[in-house]
């Protein structure tokens, strides 16, 4: 092997891995803002005859996070499966556990909390975009921005010096497509075409990712240019707002600045309407509750069934994709089930979900 | 002092309120309160009951989860006279999220409570109703399954081959 397709073996190694840290990144988030959002009582505490939705606003806030994140690793998937990596979605060695810190340490300690103003606080932080992407660039990077921003810089470098055509070698049948995604989040990315349209796709996957994340570059603009479907058509904002909208109970207007609180319309907040879960659930507490262990086990099943079906869709079977619908329902059922049993311990705390991958033996 | 006690009773009758409910239903305590509908039944279940009989249905609890559970719950509970009725309403409010009243003959018995109505007792009392998950299926308007679901099974029944 000459010493150039020596560092190009190299460098492609390098790529898929820092993409692949990029759909662990992206999967890790998914967990927390699902349990807090799946811990918000929907009903039931004040009505007894006329059933209204408590915190309606604040749980569409999140869930329209949710369905970002889960069509980020779409786009991450569709860029590493176009440079001819395999995206991995259940290598217990890899998948996150909580407490857990993001960027391998370098970034924020996410946990599963409950919806409560502290963990609302934590999900502004791992949104927030950098301040200055310079040491990014150097790979030093503390943020899912900056990180990204480093991604995209490695893989220019490396379609610069080896040529497009040697980076994007990936399977066209591997990108999944907006018939294929179930057009939650908005639209998917394809990277198709001849290579110099793969590059560009490629970019725009990513820089979409992170418009709608930390809303870095945005021109001191809230929104994210993305219009959230609806009869009145608003522009959506970039999730660091979002979460800002909740702990300010106002939605922003698009053409806030980024430097100042929210001015738009009321968003009403009721931080009590919660099922008082423990924080970072974990099996342990359940080993003298066995009832409470099978539901337990019951979620982990599920989980795994759906990280197991997104292996697939990413590496096999695009079909796949569909089938998982109902599965993250089911997921949402039984969590909120956990989050109503009281822990035997007597503290008044409820269970919850540990989002725990279940090894095959 | 006073205070405590009362307490440590209601919470010791609630956990009895649960074990029966989970011999009556075949779901166990965990299921239940996964419900998040535990509290408000028993509500319901003290506001129609006698205290007495509500203190005799309660009694047979610490027997409960044993060998001779089965005979208790045929004899003891829906053979029983008085008891026997109140098993069933309390089984169908664990099933249907609905207050079924108790006959006509059970209350020239036993007296007539106000709250003895028939009732949904709330809206997730109606989405958490055992009977959406005993049949693998979901309740109508509510906690769909998702996209093609469909297509797919049925979800396995629960303890089948067991």
């Amino acid at each position: 092997m000459t010493s150039k397709e020596e560092k190009l073996r190299k460098t492609r190694k390098k790529l898929c891995e820092l993409l692949q840290d990029a759909l662990m990144l992206e999967l890790t988030t998914i967990p927390p803002y699902a349990t807090a959002c799946y811990s918000i009582l929907e009903q039931g505490q004040y009505d007894r005859s006329e059933p209204t939705i408590v915190n309606a606003e604040p749980i569409e806030v999140i869930r329209q996070v949710m369905v970002e994140e889960m069509l980020h690793m779409v786009l991450v998937a569709n860029v590493l499966n176009a440079i001819g990596g395999k995206p991995e979605l259940n290598n217990p060695d890899l998948l996150p556990t909580y407490p857990g810190t993001l960027l391998k340490g370098r970034g924020p300690t996410v946990h599963l909390r409950r919806f409560c103003p502290e963990q609302i606080k934590s999900f502004r932080l791992i949104e927030t975009a950098p301040k200055d992407t310079g040491p990014a660039k150097k790979g030093d990077y503390r943020t899912i921005g900056g990180f990204y921003t480093f991604i995209m810089l490695k893989l220019e470098e490396a379609c610069d010096v080896f040529g497009d055509d040697k980076i994007f070698t990936g399977d066209a049948k591997r990108q999944i497509s907006n018939d294929d995604y179930f057009g939650a989040g908005g639209e998917v990315i394809e990277v198709i075409g001849t290579s110099t349209q793969r590059r560009d796709a490629a970019m725009a996957a990513i820089r979409k990712i992170m418009e709608e994340g930390e809303g870095a570059d945005m021109g001191d603009r809230a929104g994210d240019k993305d219009i959230i479907p609806g009869p009145e058509g608003r522009e959506d904002v970039a999730h660091y707002f979002k979460f800002n909208e909740i702990l300010h109970s106002r939605y922003y207007h698009p053409d806030d600045s980024v430097n100042e609180p929210p001015t738009g319309g009321d968003l009403i907040v009721d931080w009590s309407a919660v099922s008082p879960m423990q924080d970072d659930p974990c099996e342990s507490n359940y080993e003298k509750a066995p009832e409470l262990a099978a539901l337990s086990a019951e979620f982990n099943e599920a989980w795994t069934g759906l990280l197991d079906g997104l292996h697939i869709a990413f590496n096999k079977d695009k079909s796949a994709l569909r089938a998982l619908v109902p599965n993250m329902y089911n997921i949402k059922f039984l969590a909120q089930k956990l989050m109503r049993i009281p822990l035997p311990d007597g503290s008044g705390e409820t269970a919850g979900p540990t989002w725990t991958y279940l090894v095959k033996k | 002092m006073g205070t405590v006690m009362t307490i440590h009773d209601e919470t010791h009758d609630f956990q009895g309120f649960l074990i029966v409910s989970a011999a009556l239903t075949g779901y166990d305590s965990a299921e239940l309160q996964g419900t998040g509908c535990a509290k408000e039944y028993w509500h319901q279940f003290r506001q129609v009951l006698p205290k007495e009989i509500l203190t005799e249905f309660l009694s047979f609890a610490p027997a409960l989860g044993k060998k001779h559970e089965d005979k208790i719950i045929r004899q003891s509970y829906l053979s029983d006279r008085c008891l026997g009725p109140v098993s069933r309403s309390l089984i169908q409010l664990w099933y249907t999220g609905q207050w079924v009243p108790f006959p006509q003959e059970w209350r020239e018995n036993y007296g007539a409570s106000r709250f003895d109505v028939v009732k949904i007792i709330s809206t997730r009392a109606y989405k958490e109703g055992l009977v959406w998950d005993a049949i693998g299926a979901h309740p109508q308007g509510a906690k769909q399954q998702g996209f093609g679901a469909w297509s797919l099974e049925p979800p396995k029944q629960r303890g089948a081959g067991e």
